[in-house]
Protein backbone atom coordinates (compact mmCIF):
# COMPACT_ATOMS: atom_id res chain seq x y z
CA UNK A 1 0.00 0.00 0.00
CA UNK A 2 1.97 3.13 -1.35
CA UNK A 3 1.56 6.58 0.70
CA UNK A 4 1.63 7.72 4.22
CA UNK A 5 -0.17 5.16 6.58
CA UNK A 6 -0.40 4.63 10.11
CA UNK A 7 1.71 2.24 11.68
CA UNK A 8 -0.72 0.04 14.05
CA UNK A 9 -1.01 -2.51 11.86
CA UNK A 10 2.57 -3.67 11.62
CA UNK A 11 3.03 -7.43 12.41
CA UNK A 12 6.45 -8.47 14.39
CA UNK A 13 7.86 -11.77 13.87
CA UNK A 14 11.25 -13.13 16.26
CA UNK A 15 12.06 -16.85 15.65
CA UNK A 16 8.70 -18.26 15.29
CA UNK A 17 6.63 -15.74 17.86
CA UNK A 18 4.06 -13.60 17.13
CA UNK A 19 4.66 -10.74 19.14
CA UNK A 20 3.03 -7.85 17.79
CA UNK A 21 0.55 -7.31 20.83
CA UNK A 22 3.90 -6.83 22.78
CA UNK A 23 5.58 -4.33 20.86
CA UNK A 24 5.42 -0.61 20.78
CA UNK A 25 7.91 0.45 18.31
CA UNK A 26 10.24 -0.88 15.59
CA UNK A 27 12.80 0.38 13.40
CA UNK A 28 14.73 -1.54 10.93
CA UNK A 29 17.95 0.23 9.30
CA UNK A 30 20.01 -0.48 6.51
CA UNK A 31 23.40 1.02 6.00
CA UNK A 32 25.51 2.04 3.69
CA UNK A 33 28.72 1.98 6.15
CA UNK A 34 30.01 5.30 5.25
CA UNK A 35 33.49 5.76 5.04
CA UNK A 36 35.43 8.87 4.46
CA UNK A 37 37.06 9.34 1.37
CA UNK A 38 38.05 12.96 2.07
CA UNK A 39 41.63 14.35 1.07
CA UNK A 40 43.99 17.59 0.96
CA UNK A 41 42.56 20.15 -1.10
CA UNK A 42 38.97 18.84 -1.26
CA UNK A 43 35.97 21.12 -1.21
CA UNK A 44 34.82 18.94 1.83
CA UNK A 45 34.40 15.86 3.88
CA UNK A 46 33.17 13.37 1.54
CA UNK A 47 32.44 9.54 1.30
CA UNK A 48 32.26 6.20 -0.15
CA UNK A 49 29.48 3.32 0.53
CA UNK A 50 31.65 0.42 2.82
CA UNK A 51 30.27 -2.47 4.10
CA UNK A 52 26.43 -2.46 4.22
CA UNK A 53 24.93 -2.69 7.85
CA UNK A 54 22.11 -3.74 9.00
CA UNK A 55 20.05 -3.38 12.54
CA UNK A 56 16.76 -3.70 14.03
CA UNK A 57 15.56 -2.17 17.17
CA UNK A 58 11.80 -3.47 18.71
CA UNK A 59 10.63 -1.39 22.16
CA UNK A 60 8.42 -4.55 24.10
CA UNK A 61 6.58 -4.57 26.72
CA UNK A 62 7.50 -7.25 29.35
CA UNK A 63 5.56 -10.60 29.80
CA UNK A 64 6.41 -13.87 31.51
CA UNK A 65 4.02 -16.30 30.91
CA UNK A 66 4.80 -19.58 28.66
CA UNK A 67 5.54 -18.47 25.14
CA UNK A 68 6.07 -14.85 25.81
CA UNK A 69 8.79 -12.26 25.73
CA UNK A 70 10.43 -13.08 29.17
CA UNK A 71 11.24 -16.82 28.57
CA UNK A 72 10.98 -16.20 24.42
CA UNK A 73 14.29 -13.40 24.63
CA UNK A 74 15.94 -14.03 28.07
CA UNK A 75 18.68 -15.42 25.96
CA UNK A 76 19.51 -13.20 23.45
CA UNK A 77 18.81 -15.79 20.90
CA UNK A 78 19.61 -15.50 16.88
CA UNK A 79 17.83 -16.24 14.58
CA UNK A 80 15.06 -14.39 12.28
CA UNK A 81 13.43 -11.18 12.58
CA UNK A 82 10.47 -10.43 10.38
CA UNK A 83 8.57 -7.17 10.52
CA UNK A 84 5.36 -6.60 7.79
CA UNK A 85 5.56 -2.92 8.76
CA UNK A 86 2.05 -2.01 6.59
CA UNK A 87 0.32 -5.13 8.05
CA UNK A 88 -0.13 -9.00 6.91
CA UNK A 89 -2.42 -8.82 3.89
CA UNK A 90 -0.67 -10.77 0.75
CA UNK A 91 1.47 -8.72 -1.62
CA UNK A 92 2.37 -5.86 1.06
CA UNK A 93 5.45 -5.10 2.39
CA UNK A 94 8.12 -7.48 4.48
CA UNK A 95 11.69 -6.49 6.26
CA UNK A 96 13.88 -9.61 7.55
CA UNK A 97 17.17 -10.21 8.28
CA UNK A 98 19.39 -13.16 9.54
CA UNK A 99 20.01 -11.84 13.72
CA UNK A 100 21.99 -11.81 16.92
CA UNK A 101 20.05 -10.35 20.07
CA UNK A 102 22.60 -8.36 21.28
CA UNK A 103 20.77 -6.93 24.78
CA UNK A 104 17.92 -7.90 27.32
CA UNK A 105 16.42 -6.20 30.13
CA UNK A 106 13.79 -5.33 31.82
CA UNK A 107 12.52 -1.53 33.01
CA UNK A 108 9.90 0.19 35.27
CA UNK A 109 8.48 3.09 37.07
CA UNK A 110 5.78 3.14 39.84
CA UNK A 111 3.19 4.64 37.68
CA UNK A 112 4.31 2.34 34.38
CA UNK A 113 4.02 -0.75 33.19
CA UNK A 114 7.13 -3.27 33.41
CA UNK A 115 8.91 -3.11 29.80
CA UNK A 116 11.75 -5.18 28.35
CA UNK A 117 12.50 -1.80 26.91
CA UNK A 118 14.59 -1.30 23.35
CA UNK A 119 16.10 -4.94 22.14
CA UNK A 120 18.71 -4.46 19.21
CA UNK A 121 19.17 -7.22 16.52
CA UNK A 122 21.84 -6.92 14.75
CA UNK A 123 23.04 -8.79 11.40
CA UNK A 124 24.26 -12.63 12.10
CA UNK A 125 26.28 -14.51 9.43
CA UNK A 126 27.11 -13.93 5.73
CA UNK A 127 24.02 -12.33 4.40
CA UNK A 128 22.73 -9.74 1.88
CA UNK A 129 21.33 -7.14 4.52
CA UNK A 130 17.86 -6.20 4.88
CA UNK A 131 15.90 -8.60 3.26
CA UNK A 132 13.09 -6.26 1.80
CA UNK A 133 10.44 -8.39 0.20
CA UNK A 134 6.73 -9.01 0.65
CA UNK A 135 4.26 -10.78 2.65
CA UNK A 136 3.01 -13.62 0.93
CA UNK A 137 1.16 -15.54 3.45
CA UNK A 138 0.37 -14.68 7.09
CA UNK A 139 -2.80 -16.71 8.24
CA UNK A 140 -4.04 -19.53 10.09
CA UNK A 141 -4.77 -23.06 8.21
CA UNK A 142 -6.43 -26.26 9.75
CA UNK A 143 -6.10 -27.53 6.03
CA UNK A 144 -4.07 -27.22 2.87
CA UNK A 145 -3.85 -23.64 1.46
CA UNK A 146 -2.87 -22.05 -2.22
CA UNK A 147 -2.07 -18.92 -1.49
CA UNK A 148 -2.50 -15.69 -3.91
CA UNK A 149 -0.13 -14.81 -6.24
CA UNK A 150 1.49 -11.69 -5.99
CA UNK A 151 3.07 -10.14 -9.05
CA UNK A 152 6.78 -8.56 -8.91
CA UNK A 153 6.90 -4.93 -8.98
CA UNK A 154 8.52 -4.76 -12.41
CA UNK A 155 5.51 -6.71 -13.77
CA UNK A 156 7.72 -9.22 -14.75
CA UNK A 157 9.72 -11.95 -14.35
CA UNK A 158 13.26 -11.25 -12.78
CA UNK A 159 17.42 -12.71 -12.74
CA UNK A 160 18.23 -12.64 -9.02
CA UNK A 161 18.96 -14.60 -6.12
CA UNK A 162 16.06 -14.51 -3.90
CA UNK A 163 15.05 -16.16 -0.49
CA UNK A 164 12.21 -16.94 1.80
CA UNK A 165 11.93 -16.68 5.84
CA UNK A 166 9.17 -19.17 7.28
CA UNK A 167 7.75 -18.19 10.77
CA UNK A 168 5.57 -20.80 12.45
CA UNK A 169 3.90 -19.52 15.31
CA UNK A 170 0.60 -21.13 16.33
CA UNK A 171 0.63 -23.98 18.84
CA UNK A 172 2.96 -26.99 17.11
CA UNK A 173 0.90 -29.66 15.76
CA UNK A 174 -0.38 -32.28 17.48
CA UNK A 175 -0.83 -34.84 14.38
CA UNK A 176 -1.12 -33.08 10.83
CA UNK A 177 2.22 -31.79 9.20
CA UNK A 178 2.44 -29.35 6.62
CA UNK A 179 4.84 -28.67 3.98
CA UNK A 180 5.38 -25.08 2.67
CA UNK A 181 6.50 -24.16 -0.35
CA UNK A 182 7.54 -21.04 -2.41
CA UNK A 183 5.93 -21.54 -6.22
CA UNK A 184 7.07 -19.08 -8.80
CA UNK A 185 4.69 -18.78 -12.74
CA UNK A 186 4.98 -16.69 -15.73
CA UNK A 187 1.12 -16.78 -16.13
CA UNK A 188 -0.31 -17.45 -13.01
CA UNK A 189 -1.83 -20.42 -14.06
CA UNK A 190 1.54 -23.00 -14.20
CA UNK A 191 3.26 -22.82 -11.33
CA UNK A 192 6.76 -24.46 -10.77
CA UNK A 193 8.58 -24.66 -6.82
CA UNK A 194 10.85 -22.06 -6.39
CA UNK A 195 11.50 -22.57 -2.44
CA UNK A 196 10.77 -25.84 -0.27
CA UNK A 197 10.84 -25.83 3.59
CA UNK A 198 11.95 -28.57 5.92
CA UNK A 199 9.90 -27.58 8.67
CA UNK A 200 6.51 -29.05 8.91
CA UNK A 201 4.21 -27.12 11.42
CA UNK A 202 5.46 -30.04 14.43
CA UNK A 203 7.20 -26.92 16.44
CA UNK A 204 7.42 -23.43 16.54
CA UNK A 205 10.49 -22.43 14.46
CA UNK A 206 11.83 -19.98 11.78
CA UNK A 207 13.48 -21.45 8.61
CA UNK A 208 15.27 -19.24 6.22
CA UNK A 209 16.35 -20.29 2.32
CA UNK A 210 18.26 -18.81 0.46
CA UNK A 211 18.35 -19.41 -3.53
CA UNK A 212 21.35 -18.23 -5.95
CA UNK A 213 20.84 -16.36 -8.68
CA UNK A 214 18.44 -17.10 -11.47
CA UNK A 215 15.44 -16.65 -13.19
CA UNK A 216 11.99 -15.51 -11.07
CA UNK A 217 9.05 -15.71 -13.10
CA UNK A 218 6.81 -12.53 -12.21
CA UNK A 219 4.14 -14.36 -10.15
CA UNK A 220 4.96 -15.69 -7.11
CA UNK A 221 2.54 -17.69 -4.07
CA UNK A 222 2.68 -20.16 -1.11
CA UNK A 223 1.50 -23.38 -0.91
CA UNK A 224 0.88 -25.01 2.12
CA UNK A 225 -0.08 -28.77 1.63
CA UNK A 226 -1.47 -31.07 4.89
CA UNK A 227 -0.75 -34.42 5.59
CA UNK A 228 -3.01 -35.89 7.26
CA UNK A 229 -7.00 -34.84 8.79
CA UNK A 230 -6.83 -33.69 12.18
CA UNK A 231 -7.77 -30.35 11.21
CA UNK A 232 -5.63 -27.94 14.50
CA UNK A 233 -4.81 -24.90 13.48
CA UNK A 234 -1.82 -23.37 12.52
CA UNK A 235 -0.01 -19.63 12.46
CA UNK A 236 2.79 -19.41 9.61
CA UNK A 237 3.86 -16.41 7.74
CA UNK A 238 5.81 -16.39 4.62
CA UNK A 239 7.74 -13.37 3.52
CA UNK A 240 9.91 -13.28 0.23
CA UNK A 241 12.18 -11.15 -1.27
CA UNK A 242 14.56 -11.01 -4.52
CA UNK A 243 17.56 -8.96 -5.10
CA UNK B 1 10.70 36.86 -0.64
CA UNK B 2 13.23 38.49 2.51
CA UNK B 3 11.93 37.90 5.76
CA UNK B 4 10.46 35.58 8.17
CA UNK B 5 8.44 32.57 6.21
CA UNK B 6 6.94 29.35 6.52
CA UNK B 7 8.92 26.07 5.41
CA UNK B 8 5.88 24.98 3.99
CA UNK B 9 6.90 25.52 0.49
CA UNK B 10 10.09 23.77 -0.01
CA UNK B 11 11.04 21.95 -2.62
CA UNK B 12 13.20 18.94 -2.67
CA UNK B 13 14.46 16.86 -5.34
CA UNK B 14 16.42 13.70 -5.31
CA UNK B 15 18.17 11.66 -8.29
CA UNK B 16 16.38 8.17 -8.73
CA UNK B 17 19.44 5.20 -9.72
CA UNK B 18 18.63 6.24 -13.08
CA UNK B 19 19.82 9.83 -12.56
CA UNK B 20 16.48 11.52 -13.52
CA UNK B 21 15.65 13.70 -10.51
CA UNK B 22 12.10 13.32 -8.50
CA UNK B 23 10.50 15.25 -6.89
CA UNK B 24 10.01 13.80 -3.30
CA UNK B 25 8.67 16.70 -1.29
CA UNK B 26 5.59 15.32 -0.32
CA UNK B 27 6.94 12.72 1.66
CA UNK B 28 9.64 14.83 3.73
CA UNK B 29 8.01 17.01 6.68
CA UNK B 30 11.68 18.31 7.79
CA UNK B 31 14.67 19.13 6.39
CA UNK B 32 17.81 20.13 7.59
CA UNK B 33 20.96 21.62 5.50
CA UNK B 34 23.85 21.26 7.65
CA UNK B 35 27.05 23.02 6.69
CA UNK B 36 29.98 23.02 9.32
CA UNK B 37 33.44 25.39 9.65
CA UNK B 38 34.38 21.21 11.40
CA UNK B 39 36.03 24.35 14.04
CA UNK B 40 39.20 23.29 15.69
CA UNK B 41 40.49 24.60 18.72
CA UNK B 42 43.63 26.10 18.42
CA UNK B 43 44.19 27.63 21.66
CA UNK B 44 47.13 27.65 23.57
CA UNK B 45 48.75 28.63 26.80
CA UNK B 46 48.61 32.47 27.56
CA UNK B 47 45.39 33.32 25.71
CA UNK B 48 42.24 34.80 26.76
CA UNK B 49 39.71 32.35 25.98
CA UNK B 50 39.46 29.06 24.13
CA UNK B 51 39.75 30.11 20.10
CA UNK B 52 39.45 28.56 17.16
CA UNK B 53 40.00 27.93 13.50
CA UNK B 54 37.87 26.39 10.09
CA UNK B 55 39.03 23.13 8.93
CA UNK B 56 37.74 21.20 6.37
CA UNK B 57 34.09 21.66 5.76
CA UNK B 58 31.64 18.82 6.51
CA UNK B 59 28.15 19.35 4.46
CA UNK B 60 25.17 16.97 4.60
CA UNK B 61 21.69 16.76 4.27
CA UNK B 62 18.85 15.20 6.77
CA UNK B 63 15.50 14.52 6.35
CA UNK B 64 12.78 13.61 8.22
CA UNK B 65 9.91 11.35 5.96
CA UNK B 66 6.94 9.70 5.50
CA UNK B 67 7.44 5.86 3.71
CA UNK B 68 6.40 5.93 0.61
CA UNK B 69 6.18 2.61 -1.14
CA UNK B 70 4.95 4.33 -4.68
CA UNK B 71 6.60 2.63 -7.57
CA UNK B 72 9.38 4.28 -8.82
CA UNK B 73 8.58 7.66 -8.05
CA UNK B 74 7.74 6.88 -3.92
CA UNK B 75 10.65 8.18 -1.75
CA UNK B 76 11.25 4.90 -0.36
CA UNK B 77 11.23 3.23 -4.01
CA UNK B 78 13.62 5.98 -4.81
CA UNK B 79 15.87 5.83 -1.65
CA UNK B 80 16.02 1.98 -1.84
CA UNK B 81 17.38 2.33 -5.89
CA UNK B 82 20.25 4.64 -4.66
CA UNK B 83 21.56 2.93 -0.90
CA UNK B 84 25.36 1.72 -1.48
CA UNK B 85 25.97 3.12 -4.96
CA UNK B 86 29.27 4.26 -6.02
CA UNK B 87 27.70 6.98 -8.15
CA UNK B 88 26.95 10.27 -6.45
CA UNK B 89 23.30 11.55 -6.99
CA UNK B 90 21.92 15.10 -7.10
CA UNK B 91 20.06 16.25 -4.24
CA UNK B 92 18.66 19.80 -4.24
CA UNK B 93 16.82 21.85 -1.55
CA UNK B 94 15.00 25.08 -2.32
CA UNK B 95 13.63 26.64 1.00
CA UNK B 96 11.21 29.28 -0.53
CA UNK B 97 9.76 29.79 -3.55
CA UNK B 98 11.63 31.53 -5.92
CA UNK B 99 14.75 31.23 -3.99
CA UNK B 100 18.35 29.47 -3.90
CA UNK B 101 19.07 26.04 -3.87
CA UNK B 102 21.09 23.87 -1.78
CA UNK B 103 23.06 21.22 -4.38
CA UNK B 104 25.15 19.16 -4.72
CA UNK B 105 26.95 15.02 -5.49
CA UNK B 106 25.74 13.11 -2.23
CA UNK B 107 25.20 8.99 -1.31
CA UNK B 108 22.53 8.11 0.85
CA UNK B 109 24.42 6.98 4.38
CA UNK B 110 21.65 4.50 5.68
CA UNK B 111 17.61 4.05 4.86
CA UNK B 112 15.77 2.79 8.10
CA UNK B 113 11.80 1.99 8.70
CA UNK B 114 10.69 2.98 11.74
CA UNK B 115 6.81 2.70 13.09
CA UNK B 116 4.69 3.14 16.66
CA UNK B 117 1.77 2.08 17.90
CA UNK B 118 0.49 5.60 17.80
CA UNK B 119 2.02 6.70 14.91
CA UNK B 120 2.08 6.40 10.89
CA UNK B 121 5.24 4.69 9.25
CA UNK B 122 8.38 6.50 8.45
CA UNK B 123 12.04 6.90 7.84
CA UNK B 124 14.45 7.46 10.16
CA UNK B 125 16.31 10.26 9.67
CA UNK B 126 17.62 10.03 6.01
CA UNK B 127 21.50 11.61 6.25
CA UNK B 128 22.86 12.23 2.60
CA UNK B 129 26.84 12.51 2.97
CA UNK B 130 28.97 14.54 -0.37
CA UNK B 131 30.26 12.13 -2.26
CA UNK B 132 33.49 13.76 -4.76
CA UNK B 133 35.79 16.01 -4.25
CA UNK B 134 33.28 19.51 -5.10
CA UNK B 135 31.13 21.23 -2.27
CA UNK B 136 28.09 21.56 -2.59
CA UNK B 137 26.68 24.87 -2.74
CA UNK B 138 23.72 27.63 -2.96
CA UNK B 139 22.97 29.29 -6.25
Amino acid sequence: MPGKIAAKNAVVLLNGYLFSTYATAYEMIAGSGAKSVAGFGDGSDNFVPGLPTVEGDVDFFWDSAPDKVHLALKSMPTGNLTILSEGSTIGYPSSSFPMMQSNYGAKGNIAGIIEVGTLKFLSYGNNVGLENGVVLAHATITATQTGSAVDDPTGGAVTAACGAVLHLWGTPLPADTYQFKVQHSANGSTWADLITFTANGSTRTVERQIVASGTINRYRRVLATRTGSAGDPLGYTVSFYHL
Amino acid sequence: MAGKISAKNAVINIDDSGGTPRNVSAAIHTYEIVEDANAKSIAGFGEGSDNFTPTLPVKSIKFECYNDTTATTGLTTVLRGILGSSTGKTVSVTPEVGGQTFSGEFMLKDLGTKGAVDGVIELSTIEFLVMGATAPAWA
